[in-house]
């Protein structure tokens, strides 16, 4: 008895130092009893570090800290670098401490969009050259930036606040990236809720998943358009192809190597998506305005030669009017049901389409 | 004609047959040959037929023709202004097509279709046009090459100002269409822009070979070229509508592509030792048709996924060849 | 073909440089135009060659004005050669040469069995024959002059105007392109009228002088020893210093 009650105190002590998350691949989050450690690896240098951070409660004051850079939790004052971050802290409640943001124009949010209006958050400018000064007038004791490969994040160290660089985007898999709702759980003291949002998309994902696997069809998936004289696909690996494959369609470069953006040729996106069931591709039109086939073709007009083109199954997205790169981030579920109500309607009899629209 | 300009004419039209097929059978997409030639016949596999027909096809008369365009563009430049460096992208004459064609795509607004690219390649042409008229404007004023060319290069920057204003207020639709079209892409000219693209081209390389003679005469100088019966002021007009309509067709439909307007007339010099135009003019064609077709090639090579931008290959051939020229221009004949 | 200044007056924008000017042009011979800089040397020749317009008055050609001819018409009958080098093109002597058929010649400019006569005869004319198929980059200055000579030659205009053509080249190459147009003059009885500084070479090898003033005087013209004679040239260029004597043909301090 004794000895098994030390091998389970063994293991839960254990645990206590133990990763705590599954599946996000740069997030490790470790808890110990004052304290929590979240280490963000860098996504392009295997084996390295982006940031390793200590998170301890306000009040407290403790002796021996591991190595790393300490933030005080919960902040009260954030300064958010983009919009689908801004997105995250809505959605696990913490949106009062947002200070300011940049580029707001990108915020989907009416909440936000207000609270920017009435100026209780400040529009920063630039997200490459943000305005300093007006940073430090917000007097932030958080920033959240996004990194890329080969970038800084501009002069905000003069800040002297703690910067947190959140390569989120980088998760191939879609559920990975909800999971960094924890960090922003733990810095905004709203790990319940974070937790609870991140376990319900999981499980509305996987039911839905499991749903678009009773399909009889697998129909076949091109994407996106020309770009320059190539053509802008999501490579094999990346969260579009696995989601794409969940919805329970047949995309025609899964095995195209890489794990983010990619191009292809011309050439090779006629060989395989000629005779392709549906095309899916997101674009920008000012003014809530809807792409037609007409505006597709006249962009270029080898695109009427595609099956989707001839046969009226061509699905746009346009992502200025419709909230799709908070929802991939955040809500991975609602576009893997968007997907699935495109490639199999008849699983989702009454959906009513978010971002999505049959081109005309 | 000699010896030396007969190989010329003989070498030059057999890389453009062969650099031609090249440009059918070689492509990302593996297509055997023979599957080639049945689609042009109008057989064989759809899938291929489709490929060749509606991508390779086009892409490689584009490129002959644009090519040979942009050449005779620059040789007609080189000539007017007496300056070996003188060419569309150099004058700014590229710059004020550009700015035609981004008035219309950022500002004029949405628009899709064959009249939505009739009016971009107007617009480019009345920039060309402008920016055409400036410089001989100044030409006047201005007896120094090197001083026309630096305020060629001005106008340029002026042209770009305006473009880089007109994109800040513009649809974010518009500025992604611009953006496309800024790459330089031969591809652009689907089957069904072709007859147009051709037709524009074709008759400015037909009224540009109808120079000849005065283009000779230009070698001399203007004054010289008065007393031979040359009216110099409406070669000049001739000129520059011809270079106008050449370097605006080209660069609305496939977007600005550098250096082969400068660097062409050189090879050809170089390659018949000799500046009189009958020759000159045809051999530009031939070899700006030639190096076109060959960037064109190494853009997509068999195996490779993604294209290369066009602009990224032509400096490769184009800024050795000014360079060469440029070291050596005390044994060059058509240097002073 | 008659060439005759009738009241012509000369300049440029506002500025008359000469004016009332009435002379004849000597035919089948060389008349050597000269004056001190400013005169209106330059201007006058090409007010002749219909490059600039004539301030009042006219130049006619066998009684048409020139001015109211286009390029075509005055290329078939006034041949120029310039004073400075045209621009640099990779042509040959030959080619350079045969430009001057280009009035002749069809809508492209070919060249038939006649041009290729005539141009062959101009090289050996003025003695560049052997040199026809080398760069006209690579020629020296007198034979690059020479070139242009043959190429006014082929024009086969009855008028040559030439503006210093002597100016960049030795002496004895000056001498030269003097008794080269003499005798072009003479065998194809071509009317040359050419601007010089050279005094002294004028007033030995031309048949003709015509003489502008830079200070007011009109303008004199006549044979070398008429002009000797009557002491008419001095007036033209003494300057406070130097003095034109009219028995030794130089200059002289007084």
């Amino acid at each position: 008895m004794k000895k098994t009650l030390s091998v389970l105190l063994l293991l839960l002590s254990l645990n206590a130092f133990a990763d705590q998350t599954g599946r996000a691949r740069y997030l490790r989050i470790e808890k110990a009893e004052a304290y929590t450690v979240v280490t963000v690896l860098d996504p392009w240098k295997k084996g390295s570090e982006i940031g390793r951070y200590v998170l301890v409660p306000g009040k407290k004051q403790v002796e021996s800290l591991p190595k790393g850079q300490v933030i005080k939790v919960p902040v009260s004052r954030a300064v958010i670098y983009t919009s689908v971050h801004s997105a995250m802290v809505e959605a696990v409640g913490a949106e009062e401490r947002i200070a300011a943001v940049c580029e707001s124009e990108y915020l989907t949010s009416e909440n936000l969009k207000k609270a920017v209006r009435d100026g209780l958050i400040k529009d920063l400018g630039s997200a490459t050259t943000p305005n300093i000064e007006k940073m430090l007038l917000c007097r932030p004791d958080v920033i959240l930036a996004t990194p890329y490969e080969n970038n800084s994040s501009g002069n905000a160290s003069k800040t002297g606040a703690p910067i947190v660089q959140l390569p989120d985007y980088m998760e191939q898999d879609p559920l990975a990236r909800v999971e960094w709702l924890r960090f922003i759980g733990l810095l905004f003291g709203a790990e319940e809720r974070a937790e609870s949002l991140y376990r319900e998309v999981c499980s509305q994902y996987e039911s839905l998943k499991a749903l678009a696997a009773t399909a009889t069809r697998r129909p076949k998936v091109m994407t996106e358009r020309k770009w320059g004289s190539s053509w802008g696909v999501a490579a094999g690996g990346s969260y579009i192809a696995r989601m794409l494959a969940d919805a329970g369609a047949d995309y025609i470069f899964s095995d195209h190597p890489g794990s983010g953006s990619s191009y292809a040729s011309v050439e090779q996106v006629l060989e395989r998506g000629r005779d392709a069931d549906f095309w899916l591709l997101k674009y920008t039109m000012d003014g809530g305005r809807q792409m037609s086939r007409a505006d597709l073709a006249g962009d270029n007009p080898v695109y009427k030669v595609f099956a989707p083109y001839q046969k009226g199954t061509v699905w746009g997205c346009n992502t200025i009017s419709t909230p799709y790169y908070d929802l991939i981030a955040i809500h991975p579920e609602k576009v893997l049901a968007e997907f699935i109500a495109i490639f199999h309607p008849e699983l989702l009899p009454d959906y009513k389409f978010l971002l999505y629209h049959k081109l005309k | 004609m000699n010896k030396r300009t007969h190989i010329c004419f003989a070498a030059l039209s057999a890389a453009l047959l062969v650099l031609f097929v090249l440009a059918l059978l070689l492509g990302p997409v593996a297509i055997p040959a023979g599957e080639v030639w049945a689609a042009l016949l109008g057989k064989g596999d759809p899938l291929w037929a489709t490929i060749v027909l509606q991508s390779r096809l086009p892409q490689a008369v584009t490129a002959l023709l644009a090519g040979a365009a942009l050449a005779v563009s620059g040789l007609l430049l080189q000539t007017l202004f007496s300056n070996p460096l003188a060419g569309p992208s150099i004058l700014g004459v590229s710059d004020g097509a550009n700015l035609g064609v981004a008035v219309v795509m950022l500002s004029v607004g949405a628009g899709a279709g064959l009249g939505f690219w009739l009016t971009t390649v107007l617009a480019a042409m009345a920039g060309s046009a402008v920016v055409l008229g400036l410089i001989v404007a100044f030409a006047r004023r201005v007896k120094s090459s090197t001083m026309l060319l630096i305020i060629g290069i001005m106008i340029g920057y002026i042209a770009s100002s305006l473009i880089s204003i007109l994109n800040f207020h513009a649809a974010a639709d518009q500025v992604h269409r611009y953006v496309m079209w800024g790459m330089g892409d031969f591809s652009s000219v689907t089957m069904d822009r072709l007859p147009y693209f051709c037709s524009f081209v074709l008759l400015a390389l037909a009224a540009s070979l109808l120079l000849v003679k005065p283009l000779d005469a230009l070698l001399l100088g203007e004054a010289y070229a008065a007393n031979l019966g040359v009216n110099v002021q409406r070669t000049r007009v001739w000129i520059m509508l011809c270079t106008g309509l050449m370097t605006a067709a080209v660069t609305a439909f496939c977007g600005p592509i550098s250096f082969i307007g400068l660097a062409v007339p050189h090879i050809a010099r170089l390659m018949l030792g000799s500046s009189n135009h009958h020759n000159l003019l045809p051999v530009t064609l031939l070899a700006g048709a030639c190096l076109a077709l060959l960037c064109s090639i190494l853009t997509c090579l068999p195996g490779t996924s993604s294209v290369l931008p066009l602009n990224a290959v032509t400096p490769l051939f184009g800024a050795p060849v000014i360079i060469y020229v440029i070291m050596n221009r005390r044994k060059i004949h058509y240097f002073n | 073909m008659e060439l005759v200044l009738k009241n012509l007056g000369i300049g440029y924008g506002r500025t008359v440089v000469q004016c009332g000017l009435e002379q004849s042009l000597m035919e089948a011979g060389v008349t050597s135009l000269l004056g001190a800089n400013g005169a209106g040397k330059s201007t006058l020749l090409r007010t002749i060659c219909g490059l600039e317009k004539p301030l009042e008055g006219s130049v006619l050609l066998d009684g048409r004005a020139v001015a109211g001819m286009n390029e075509r018409e005055i290329s078939l009958r006034i041949g120029v050669v310039w004073t400075s080098r045209p621009p640099a093109a990779a042509l040959t002597v030959s080619e350079m040469v045969a430009m001057g058929r280009q009035p002749h010649t069809g809508f492209w400019g070919r060249l038939g069995e006649r041009d290729r006569r005539v141009c062959a005869r101009a090289l050996e004319d003025v003695g560049m024959s052997s040199k026809a198929e080398r760069y006209f980059g690579t020629l020296s200055d007198g034979e690059r002059q020479k070139v242009m000579i043959a190429k006014a030659l082929v024009q086969e205009c009855p008028v040559i105007i030439m503006d210093e053509p002597t100016a960049f080249l030795d002496v004895t190459s000056r001498i030269e392109i003097m008794l080269l147009m003499r005798s072009i003059a003479e065998k194809y009885h071509r009317s040359i009228l050419l601007s010089t500084h050279d005094l002294d070479i004028a007033l030995r090898h031309s048949h003709y002088l015509w003489l502008l003033s830079s200070n007011g005087l009109p303008m004199t013209a006549g044979t070398p020893e008429e002009l000797l004679s009557r002491r008419a040239i001095g007036p033209y260029f003494d300057t406070p210093s130097l003095v034109f004597d009219h028995e030794s043909r130089s200059f002289r301090t007084k």
